[in-house]
């Protein structure tokens, strides 16, 4: 009986975090209060589980934009119980500083479809860009009758067809956004929700994926991330190809 | 005689009816036809065409693929700015594609004001490059 209840209070806790998270800026001054309650919470939890108690306040110290100690926490938690459960926060939690080359790397030996997190953590795939790998992960849920209703299966496949006949491997596209996720760090920006993913296969244009990264920035001013994004993009990778269109886009919460 | 101004202005003006779904798709159309006119004039004031890809491409499409692949050499600072401003248009024409053909898809007011913002950005640049 115990089980469910330790599972209920770091799932509220993590789901909590991950409200504040997809607000895309880190904990605010105003957020004092929420800020110790949670931290509290964790403590209390700590005497459960302490595996789950790290990864709530990795979470909580990434949300204070302390990655250090957000790596710390996670450290601790895999020191006790190295496994799924730490590996996907430890995904999460570079996704959200933007390490999307550092995440992709443990992707494969995570989040694999008959390791049981795949579902869960279909929206932190397409963050990192891994579009091809997706796809392979995707078909071999459907095969093993995983329920992928509500996820935007189609749209991956589209998108990783594209890659693949323009010959865009995924590590490169986690190359190309790993740019996107310097500049928000630089900013100390989260950003609000998985980024919108499109695609143009008119058979007249360049087949072409767009990856949209919201931020919580004036809409002008996201215009001009998305040109200091090509400029550094260019400057880092002379072929940058135009097969992949990476912007930013002023997002508002949903 | 209209101007690139001509059609951002008429664009501001549409998208100030937020909840209107079809004046924020005009917006969006017309955003983008002042950024299309301005890097139409932006490719033709550069010392050399830039390449076309696919020759079959309509003529939106061949002008986003000029600006993508310019004929300049790298160090030419103009290199880069022809191709910054042809991804910026390759998306801000798919806003539009989208805003005009597909009338089934829901339309954000936030995709309208990137549209928006982003022409105005493409203008902007443009016009730095010309000088």
């Amino acid at each position: 009986m115990t089980v469910p209840v330790k599972a209920s209070v770091y799932n509220n806790l993590i789901d909590e975090i991950n409200v504040r998270l997809r607000a895309g800026l880190p904990v605010q001054p105003s957020d004092v209060f929420w800020l110790n309650r949670v931290k509290q919470d964790a403590k209390r939890l700590m005497k459960i589980n302490a595996v789950e108690a790290y990864v709530v306040l990795a979470a909580i110290a990434s949300l204070e934009w302390d990655e250090k100690t957000a790596r710390s926490y996670l450290t601790s938690a895999t020191n006790l119980q190295p496994g799924v459960l730490v590996k996907s926060q430890e995904i999460v939690l570079l996704t959200n500083f933007g390490y999307f080359l550092e995440a992709f790397r443990l992707v494969n030996e995570t989040l694999s479809p008959e390791l049981g997190m795949f579902q869960k953590f279909f929206n932190v795939f397409i963050m990192i860009g891994a579009f091809q790998q997706l796809e392979k992960f995707q078909q071999q849920a459907m095969a093993m009758g995983i329920d992928l209703t509500g996820l935007p299966t189609e749209l991956v496949s589209k998108a990783s067809h594209i890659m693949k006949s323009t010959h865009i491997s995924d590590e490169r596209v986690v190359e190309f956004l790993n740019v996107a996720g310097s500049m928000l760090r630089d900013r100390k920006m989260f950003t609000l929700n998985e980024p919108v993913i499109s695609v143009d296969d008119d058979p007249g244009h360049l087949p072409t994926v767009f990856v949209t990264f919201l931020v919580h920035v004036k809409p002008e001013v996201a215009a001009d991330m998305t040109f200091e994004l090509y400029e550094k993009l260019l400057d880092k990778f002379p072929d940058y190809p135009a097969n992949l269109n990476i912007a930013f886009r002023s997002g508002s919460l949903q | 005689m209209v101007t690139v101004q001509d059609f951002i202005a008429l664009a501001e003006e549409l998208i100030q009816c937020k909840n209107s779904s079809i004046k924020t798709r005009a917006a969006t159309s017309r955003a983008y036809y002042g950024a299309y006119h301005a890097a139409k004039y932006f490719q033709e004031s550069l010392p050399s065409k830039g390449n076309v890809i696919n020759p079959n491409a309509g003529v939106h499409e061949q002008l986003i693929q000029c600006l993508e692949n310019p004929s300049l050499p790298r160090s030419d600072p103009l290199h880069n700015l022809s191709k910054s401003i042809g991804y910026m248009l390759r998306r801000v024409r798919k806003y539009r594609t989208d805003a005009d053909y597909e009338i089934d898809l829901d339309i954000s007011f936030d995709e309208a004001q990137d549209a928006l913002f982003q022409a105005k950005k493409i203008i902007g640049k443009c016009l730095s490059g010309s000088l």
